[in-house]
């Protein structure tokens, strides 16, 4: 038999399996965990300087009183670095693969709101918790990027 | 309707607004159209009033484990307006995230 005729005969190679998740890239790793620290100190933060504005008074009063309260400077500013850590982010993933995955902030804020504020919890927020995290490790078990066809790249 | 209720109802609100918010920016960073950053910055503006005013009324931990439905927004709109898959997976994370804050706010109201 001809060697280039029993070649085409044989049957192809299989294909290496592909991974069903990729290691995201190292600066992408960077800004998911500086927003999750922008996320938990944000949230701290804001609740003191919610706390520190006055009950039942006019919008007027209560945006002067708000910009003349250091915190809520502190609030500003955590927003901007949040915004532009969060900008580079969605620069490099989807924004359902990204946001989930910040919400590794929501238990450190139950603890961390516990510990500073004295805030009671529930066994049934923790439990609440959890099930959002379940719900969080789904959705992030998935790929970082959805193929976008070529022609809307080339925009 | 009491303090606790309507915290609860202006995280909710907040929740639709991060979402559209968010999808805004991703639509910014897509396409560099600067309508949508400012329509991202308004719409995450109006959020950061009604949920300093929730702050006012609940417990930060509640109202940010609640705020987690933002995610179940983002991914809803995310689809809608930028064509990113929703998987089976995400509608899985979707489900759980909704039974986690429904149990967040059993004992809340």
């Amino acid at each position: 038999m001809n060697p280039s005729f029993a070649a085409e005969l044989r049957p192809p190679a299989p294909e290496p399996p592909k991974p069903a998740w990729k290691i995201p890239p190292a600066r992408l790793v960077l800004g998911l965990l500086l927003a999750i620290t922008f996320d938990v100190g944000l949230q701290l933060v804001w609740k003191s300087a919610a706390l520190a504005l006055p009950e039942n008074a006019a919008p007027l009063a209560l945006a002067r009183a708000a910009l003349s309260n250091p915190l809520f400077l502190l609030v500003i500013g955590l927003m901007i670095a949040q915004f532009l850590n969060w900008l580079s982010v969605l620069g490099d993933a989807d924004l359902s693969y990204a946001q989930p995955i910040t919400a590794l902030s929501y238990p450190l804020v139950l603890v961390l709101s516990a510990t500073l504020f004295g805030e009671t919890t529930d066994p049934w927020q923790w439990v609440g918790v959890a099930f959002v995290l379940v719900g969080v490790g789904f959705i992030s078990q998935t790929d970082h990027l959805t193929p976008r066809p070529p022609q809307e790249d080339a925009r | 309707m009491n303090a606790a209720s309507l915290g609860l109802l202006l995280v909710v609100i907040s929740t639709a607004l991060e979402g559209f918010g968010q999808v805004c920016l991703k639509k910014f960073a897509l396409l560099r159209h600067y309508r949508w950053v400012a329509a991202g910055i308004a719409s995450l503006g109006l959020e950061a009033v009604l949920y300093t005013r929730a702050l006012g009324l609940l417990h930060v931990g509640l109202a940010y484990a609640v705020s987690s439905l933002s995610l179940v927004a983002i991914l809803l709109l995310s689809s809608w307006m930028l064509g990113e898959r929703l998987t089976a997976r995400r509608w899985t994370g979707m489900a759980f995230i909704l039974v986690g804050v429904v149990l967040l706010t059993v004992r809340a109201r």
